[in-house]
């Protein structure tokens, strides 16, 4: 059975090319367009394997879903990576403490994504 | 009439501008995303039609020989010609059988005549001894009736075997005509054999060859494949690479129509984090993990 990836980004066409890469190299992709529907897709989730984040976005930005995540508590996240455009030290450290595992900034490299999603699943399963 | 002249008329003239500015940009974004995503669309039927075609070409191969563990046409080859080997090689052990029985058959015949000749040699001289022993009971008279009994006795005898080994030379007249027919039937029986024999395992050779030369193009084709649709998935993600330019573009767009008036624009960048002059900051396409 193949792994199950959640992508959260508010933009379609990201949304789009990082599922094609994923699932492309046999990844099941699950999509949330913001924080607030990724939330709610990593708590009726239970089998994801790691989630894919974006920072800016609509509703609930990705640091502040990551930081409603840590602070529930009733359930265990998977590892979850920012793709964002920002790369400001303050953001990563703060997606540090509400425990991202990674950061990559746009516009991203589907290899590198991929060689990411292969280390942080294998470490998840 | 253009848009701006029906829009409700606005009492700031700036918030006009950006109302229109704002509308003009989302139209832009949402063409853009969509034509992004129509391209999305068809690199990712592309790829999928290359795997199919690939998996479908790995599917006949797979059939051609026995990579995946079935009963492949290269097996099947194979097992042909095993058969055809182990019915050739029967053969020639029945044939050289039948050969060795002809011979035995033709020196035992042999045998027979040469002890025909020796009895009806020795048929004559009882034959002899008999009319000797007659003649020597006519000159011994009464005295030589027991002997003259002997003598008849033995006449008699001697014409059984005459008779008796006339019909056995007459059989091994009729074997020496048969037997020899058999043998060289044999003979040429086992030659036939062995010419069919070299001429199939010269073929049977040719189809090993042949066979050999067949899974060498399927490996080839197979790795062709793989490695062309290698190349198509990594060009699939150059081509991703190059579409993810509209987020940007979007974002970038969208940081201009709602910053402050009166303010510097940002520089022209692929991304925000290259306005930062901190040595901590990630820069574009770069992976940091924790």
């Amino acid at each position: 059975m193949s792994k199950k990836i959640l992508v959260v980004d508010d933009s379609n066409t990201i949304r789009q090319q990082v599922g094609m890469c994923l699932s492309g190299a046999g990844y099941t992709v699950v999509e949330a367009s913001d924080g607030a529907e990724g939330l709610a897709a990593i708590k009726s989730t239970p089998d994801l394997a790691m989630v894919i984040c974006d920072v800016n976005m609509p509703n609930m930005n990705g640091i502040e879903m990551l930081e409603a995540v840590q602070a529930d508590g009733s359930f265990s996240s998977p590892p979850v990576i920012m793709l964002t455009t920002e790369g400001q030290p303050a953001l990563i450290s703060r997606a540090k403490k509400a425990g991202a595992k990674g950061w990559i900034v746009k516009p991203f490299k589907p290899d590198l994504l991929l060689a990411a999603a292969k280390k942080l699943t294998a470490k998840a399963a | 009439m253009s848009a701006i002249e029906t829009a409700e008329p606005l009492t700031d003239p700036i918030e006009a501008f950006r109302a229109r500015m704002d509308e003009i940009v989302e139209s832009a974004i949402a063409q853009s995303e969509q034509g992004i995503l129509g391209a999305g669309q068809a690199l990712q039927t592309i790829v999928r039609d290359a795997k199919e075609y690939i998996e479908d070409t790995e599917a006949t191969m797979s059939k051609l020989d026995a990579s995946d563990g079935e009963s492949s046409v290269m097996d099947l080859i194979g097992k042909q010609s095993n058969l055809i080997q182990g019915f050739i090689h029967d053969l020639n052990e029945r044939v050289e059988q039948q050969d060795g029985i002809a011979t035995a058959a033709e020196r035992s015949l042999k045998d027979i005549t040469e002890a025909g000749e020796t009895i009806d040699r020795i048929t004559r001289e009882s034959r002899m001894l008999a009319l000797n022993a007659l003649i020597e009971t006519h000159r011994l008279g009464r005295d030589g009736r027991s002997l003259a009994v002997i003598a008849d006795h033995m006449k008699q005898l001697s014409e059984t075997v005459a008779d008796a080994n006339e019909k056995i030379a007459g059989l091994s007249r009729q074997l020496l005509k048969v037997i020899p027919e058999m043998a060289a039937q044999a003979r040429e029986m086992r030659t036939t054999c062995d010419n069919f024999s070299s001429e199939v395992s010269g073929q049977i050779d040719d189809v090993a060859h042949r066979t050999d030369e067949l899974r060498e193009v399927i490996d080839t084709v197979r790795n062709l494949g793989r490695e062309r649709l290698d190349k198509i998935v990594r060009a699939s993600h150059e081509a991703l690479g190059h579409l993810a330019f509209q987020d940007m573009m979007a974002q970038n767009l969208r940081r201009v129509v709602t910053m402050p008036m009166g303010t510097e624009p940002p520089p022209a960048s692929d991304t925000f984090v290259s306005d930062s002059d901190d040595e901590d900051a990630a820069d574009a396409g770069e992976l940091l993990l924790f």
